[in-house]
């Protein structure tokens, strides 16, 4: 009961610069997953505000943005919440800043490469929330 | 056709010309007219008659051809008509033969001259008839007398004034005729005389003539055999300076030289010898004729009675030694029995130089003792000379070639430099170009990954529709519509890049905005990542005419640096600055960042070839350089770069070449 309670109240966090990617992530993760609450930006500085005010359970994020790379947004979102899970889409040329920033002691949950297959996305998602209602 | 003449003042002496050739007939009236008398003249004898019936002349002067009528004829018909037989009748001949006089006395002409007439003779005869006239008048009393005369018979009437007249006129045509010989013999002998005296004087200069050239020629014998001698050693001193003129080493010249002078020369001997500068020993390097005469002799320079030869005369004093008795003189005592063996009568030792030092001597021999005369000697000491000249010559020229061969293979050497050089530029510009290309394929990764990524989103909605229940054709169109748009915009970006790729082909004006604008375009990704603001400033909207893609490559180097530094430094607050102005009739761009600027060590090195400071993975070292060879071969431009506040900033100008 209690599980299901935390379910529905799961929430988060999408961050891409692309709009279209944005807008059809943004649409098919409502459609999948009608319960989950999702906040969406288009680059790392405002989507650090609203993880700050929403402390969402699991950040899916673009590496390569303008103003705050992905990187940077998540290790700030540590610093504030260690435990929160992340999901990383990175192309090929972002690996090198994935590894660095791995070696920093960033390790996200997931790491999808682009383009992004939703069948390996939906899996990684529901892991997230698994996790974290087995962890609650 | 009647010719009345002129009246003359007596009027009663009229005299009538006949002559067909108006030539004559005019000739004949000036003479008339000038002695007064009246002057008609007819042309025929028709006309006469015509005009003898018109009016009677005092007299008649008749050429005797005449076409028609003839003058015989003429003066019979006027002889045989009553009113006209009084009129005195001149006929112009020759009387050269008889039949003429006799045909003369037939007709009844009273008178003939002689043609060519002579102007006096036949005035007088006129004045004559005309004073006779009157004797005339007389009626023939003598019965007409039948003449025969070259199986013709002819009848004369005339009467015995007239006969008379015509022997006299024969006779003196005669006297004529005899004078006229007589002065053409005296002629004759004169011209004769004449020229008898020019052969004698003739002769005389011929006599004269044949004695000097028999003189002339005993004294030439004499010189002859003298000049003969000369003309050999002419021979030998010509043939010697086209051997110099030949020949390019010495060891030709000195066989040349022995070769000529004893086959041009008629020298016994001819020989060269160069004295070795340790032992003083002359060693021969050329010999011909009796070089048996050789074999094992000793000539030196030094203190000994071999060294006080003509050779060593000759080297020691630095000219040349004459010596017109070797068999009786001192000098050669050392050789008497050798030369006396091949008969050697006289010697000529002539010291050889090569740049001031005298090297080695010639020597001749000759087989006549005092043949060397005054002539001979200056000649001899002229050869010395024309071969010192050669040797010098020789000298100049080897060392010439060495310089040459010296120089050539410098040139190789700086031929294979400048080759080499050129393979590594173009390696370079091959290395440049992959660098390039490796970049731009780095960017068009970047540039189609995203809208690759949101296109399979997009493509993976439609099944999620579908399994939804949610697909319908309006979310399809939109869906299309939207993935179409995605596919036009990688299709425009991979046009821009092959665009950029396409090497240019001629220069083109163009705006440098657009060039910076096309460069940012490609850079859109790779500036993005470390979040660096572009700032342009555009003061001015130069045009440059150039390669527009080249330009484009060159600031794309320059903002990729300005990327690398900024990132290698983790500056806080990346910028690069884009200023865009005119200058003059130059374009200037600017783009400065704020990456700290460049080492004052490396300053003056970032534009060689393969000069980096990125590690080997990310620099070749060959961008800026190109961006140089770009800016400033291609385009006469300039390609500089300086520290500014807190960074560096690269300048590219360039300037119209044309001022309009």
């Amino acid at each position: 009961m209690k599980s299901k309670t935390k379910l529905t109240s799961i929430s988060i966090l999408l961050v891409e610069d692309d709009r279209d990617a944005l807008n059809v992530l943004t649409v098919i993760l409502t459609k999948k997953f009608p319960d989950v609450v999702l906040y969406t930006s288009n680059n790392g500085r405002t989507g650090l505000e609203l993880f700050k005010t929403h402390t969402p359970d699991i950040v899916i994020t673009d590496i390569n943005m303008p103003e705050m790379s992905g990187v940077q947004m998540a290790d700030k979102i540590r610093a504030i919440k260690p435990d929160t899970k992340f999901i990383v889409l990175s192309g090929d040329t972002e690996r090198l800043i994935l590894q660095d920033s791995v070696e920093k002691g960033f390790e996200p949950a997931h790491n999808i490469v682009k383009p992004v297959n939703f069948g390996v996305l939906f899996a990684a998602i529901e892991q997230c929330i698994g996790e974290i209602v087995h962890r609650t | 056709m009647t010719d009345i003449g002129r009246i003359s003042v007596h009027a009663d002496e009229n005299i009538l010309v006949v002559e067909d050739s108006p030539t004559q007939a005019e000739k004949l009236r000036y003479l008339l007219e000038k002695n007064h008398y009246g002057v008609a003249v007819a042309a025929n004898g028709n006309s006469a008659l015509a005009m003898i019936e018109q009016e009677k002349p005092a007299l008649i002067i008749s050429d005797i051809l005449m076409p028609g009528m003839d003058g015989y004829e003429l003066c019979s018909r006027i002889k045989s008509h009553d009113n006209s037989c009084d009129i005195p009748v001149i006929l112009l001949t020759s009387l050269s033969d008889p039949q003429g006089v006799i045909r003369g006395l037939a007709c009844g002409a009273d008178n003939f001259i002689t043609k060519p007439y002579d102007e006096g003779l036949l005035l007088s005869r006129i004045r004559d008839m005309l004073e006779n006239r009157q004797l005339e008048l007389e009626p023939s009393e003598l019965p007409g007398l039948e003449i025969s005369f070259a199986s013709q018979k002819y009848l004369i009437t005339s009467g015995r004034r007239q006969i008379l007249d015509l022997l006299l006129s024969t006779y003196e045509a005669a006297i004529q005729k005899n004078n006229e010989l007589i002065m053409a013999r005296d002629e004759l002998h004169m011209v004769n005389e004449e020229l008898e005296k020019r052969v004698v004087e003739r002769t005389e200069k011929l006599a004269a003539t044949i004695e000097n050239l028999t003189v002339e020629i005993s004294e030439r014998k004499i010189a002859e055999e003298s000049v003969l001698r000369l003309n050999r050693l002419y021979a030998v001193l010509s043939e010697t300076n086209q051997a110099i003129v030949r020949t390019k080493d010495r060891e030709t010249l000195f066989n040349e030289f022995c070769r000529i002078a004893v086959e041009e020369g008629g020298f016994k001997l001819a020989w060269v010898g160069l004295v070795d500068e340790e032992d003083g020993m002359v060693k021969i390097m050329a010999a011909k004729g009796a070089t048996g005469y050789l074999d094992d002799i000793k000539i030196t320079v030094n203190e000994e009675p071999e060294g006080f030869g003509p050779t060593g005369i000759s080297v020691r004093e630095g000219t040349y030694y004459i010596c017109n008795d070797f068999l009786g003189s001192p000098v050669t005592r050392p050789w008497h029995d050798r030369g006396r063996a091949y008969d050697f009568r006289a010697l000529a030792s002539i010291a050889l130089k090569q740049e001031g030092r005298v090297i080695g001597v010639l020597s001749l021999y000759a087989d006549k003792k005092d043949f060397f005369d005054r002539q001979q000697v200056e000649l001899l000491r002229q050869m010395g000379a024309d071969v010192t000249f050669a040797l010098d010559n020789i000298v100049r020229e080897t060392r010439r070639q060495e310089v040459e061969r010296d120089l050539r293979e410098e040139t190789a050497e700086r031929l294979r430099a400048m080759e080499s050089l050129r393979e590594k530029e173009q390696m370079l510009i091959q290395q440049s170009r992959q660098a390039a290309m490796g970049e731009m394929i780095g960017n068009i990764a970047h540039q189609w990954r995203q809208p690759l990524n949101t296109l399979g989103l997009m493509i993976q909605q439609l099944l999620l529709y579908y399994d939804l229940g949610e697909f319908s054709r309006e979310f399809l169109e939109k869906n299309v519509g939207n993935s179409m748009e995605l596919i036009q915009h990688m299709s425009k970006t991979i046009d821009d890049f092959r665009n950029y790729f396409r090497p240019d082909r001629e220069k083109i004006d163009f705006k440098v905005i657009e060039a910076i604008e096309n460069s940012l375009s490609l850079l859109e990704g790779s500036l993005q990542t470390p979040q660096i603001s572009i700032e342009l400033v555009t003061k001015d909207d130069p045009v440059i005419c150039g390669y527009q893609n080249e330009f484009s490559q060159v600031l794309l180097n320059i903002l990729i640096n300005a990327r690398d530094a900024l990132m290698e430094r983790e500056i806080d607050d990346p910028r690069v600055t884009i200023t865009i102005f005119s200058e003059g009739r130059c374009a200037v761009v600017t783009v400065a960042d704020n990456a700290g600027g460049i080492p004052h060590e490396i300053m003056g090195k970032i534009f060689d070839p393969y000069f980096t400071t990125k590690g080997p993975q990310q620099g070749t070292g060959v961008g800026l350089f190109m961006s140089k060879a770009i800016i400033e071969k291609n385009m006469g431009g300039r390609l500089a770069v300086r520290n500014i506040a807190n960074g560096a900033e690269f300048r590219i100008e360039v300037c119209s070449e044309i001022q309009d």
